[in-house]
């Protein structure tokens, strides 16, 4: 009875005990390895966030050379527009070109063009839209909206319309 | 008596032999899980300083441009660029002006981004920050592998808009990067990349303020 008691553990049991630390082991491996891909997912949110700004800026620098220019009232007028479902802008921020930009070989960057708000020439709503696939390969957006007024087409009354 | 003395026998030397070989994988398995959960940790460390890095200096890069009234560009060679970025006040009517100087430095296999400010230089020239009066920026154990500023010369049409491209990498994580590679997308080891890489453009708007 004492000899029996003063055993040490079974093949068995080392095996068993060998088995439950394997599984600690692999989730805690998955448990860290979720916590990475979240702080990389977090990296592609503002890489891509950076893109759309990039796009936008170059946006509103296109409306501001208009104004310069002088064309008055005429800038969003669908002309000026080669694409109104998917374009970027030219590297100048001159023109609209047609498809979409991408950025670090992986987020798409378009420009979409919604319909002219209370039918103003003077006024256009624009969303800059980028797309990827995350490192946990879900697909994923981000976008801003704008509003761009050109305020030397017309009137205040004109640009009434829409609140600007 | 001699009941007794089986009964206190230790181990045979198989017994041992064969208990220490179990013992020694567990803990080979548990040294390797250990290490990678370290190489995750240092990972998601890389990932955050790099992207607190970037985000921050091109930030206050943006910040500075914003208020500027013209960029003058120096474009260094090769694929990978390591410019230097001039922003100047509004002119003196003497044709000076203060100027917010950016400059990517190579310093051993790390690459600095040094900013200074210069009270008064000439509009047509683009100094060099100078070594002991600059500060570098962003956290010191990042390199900024790139900085690419991209504008039309002064007086082109469009010269004011300036965009700015910036990479950096963890300095303890340079290995990772493929030569001529640029992003995580280009890398073997993308799991555990670090760079992180913005690009953005800023309209100057000093002369019309």
């Amino acid at each position: 009875m004492n000899r029996h008691a003063q055993r040490g553990e079974t093949l068995i049991e080392v095996v068993i005990a060998a088995a439950i630390m394997a599984m600690a082991a692999a989730s805690s491996m998955s448990i860290a390895n979720a916590a990475f891909k979240t702080g990389v997912q977090s990296r592609e949110r503002t890489e891509a966030i950076y893109a759309v700004q990039d796009q936008a800026e170059k946006l509103v620098h296109y409306r501001n050379t208009l104004m310069e220019s002088g064309v008055a009232g005429t800038m969003f007028t669908s002309g000026n527009f080669p694409c109104s479902s998917s374009c970027r802008m030219s590297a100048d921020g001159r023109q609209f070109l047609g498809g979409t930009q991408t950025y670090n070989g992986r987020y798409v960057v378009s420009i979409t063009r919604q319909a002219e708000p209370s039918g103003s020439p003077y006024a256009q709503r624009f969303t800059v839209r980028a797309a990827w696939n995350d490192v946990k390969n879900h697909a994923s957006s981000s976008e801003v909206r704008l509003l761009l007024v050109d305020k030397r087409g017309g009137s205040l009354t004109d640009c009434g319309v829409v609140g600007c | 008596m001699l009941g007794r003395l089986r009964q206190r026998q230790g181990f045979t030397l198989v017994e041992l032999v064969i208990a220490m070989g179990i013992a020694s994988m567990l803990l080979f398995a548990l040294s390797l899980v250990v290490i990678q959960l370290f190489r995750m940790y240092q990972a998601g460390g890389e990932v955050r300083r790099t992207q607190e890095s970037a985000r921050t200096v091109i930030e206050s890069i943006s910040r500075v441009a914003r208020d500027s009234a013209m960029q003058r560009v120096q474009t260094s060679a090769g694929a990978i660029k390591h410019d230097r970025l001039c922003l100047y006040g509004t002119p003196n009517p003497d044709g000076t002006a203060k100027v917010n100087v950016y400059e990517d430095v190579q310093e051993g296999n790390v690459y600095r981004l040094y900013h200074q400010v210069f009270d008064s230089v000439a509009v047509t020239t683009c100094p060099a920050t100078a070594n002991g009066t600059r500060t570098a920026l962003g956290s010191s154990d990042v390199s900024f592998y790139e900085f690419r500023a991209t504008a039309p010369a002064p007086g082109a049409p469009g010269d004011q808009l300036l965009q700015v491209t910036l990479r950096v990498a963890a300095t303890s994580a340079l290995d990772l990067i493929p030569a001529g590679g640029t992003t995580c997308a280009d890398n073997a080891m993308a799991s555990y990349c670090s760079i992180t890489s913005l690009q953005t453009s800023v309209t100057l708007r000093g002369l019309e303020s």
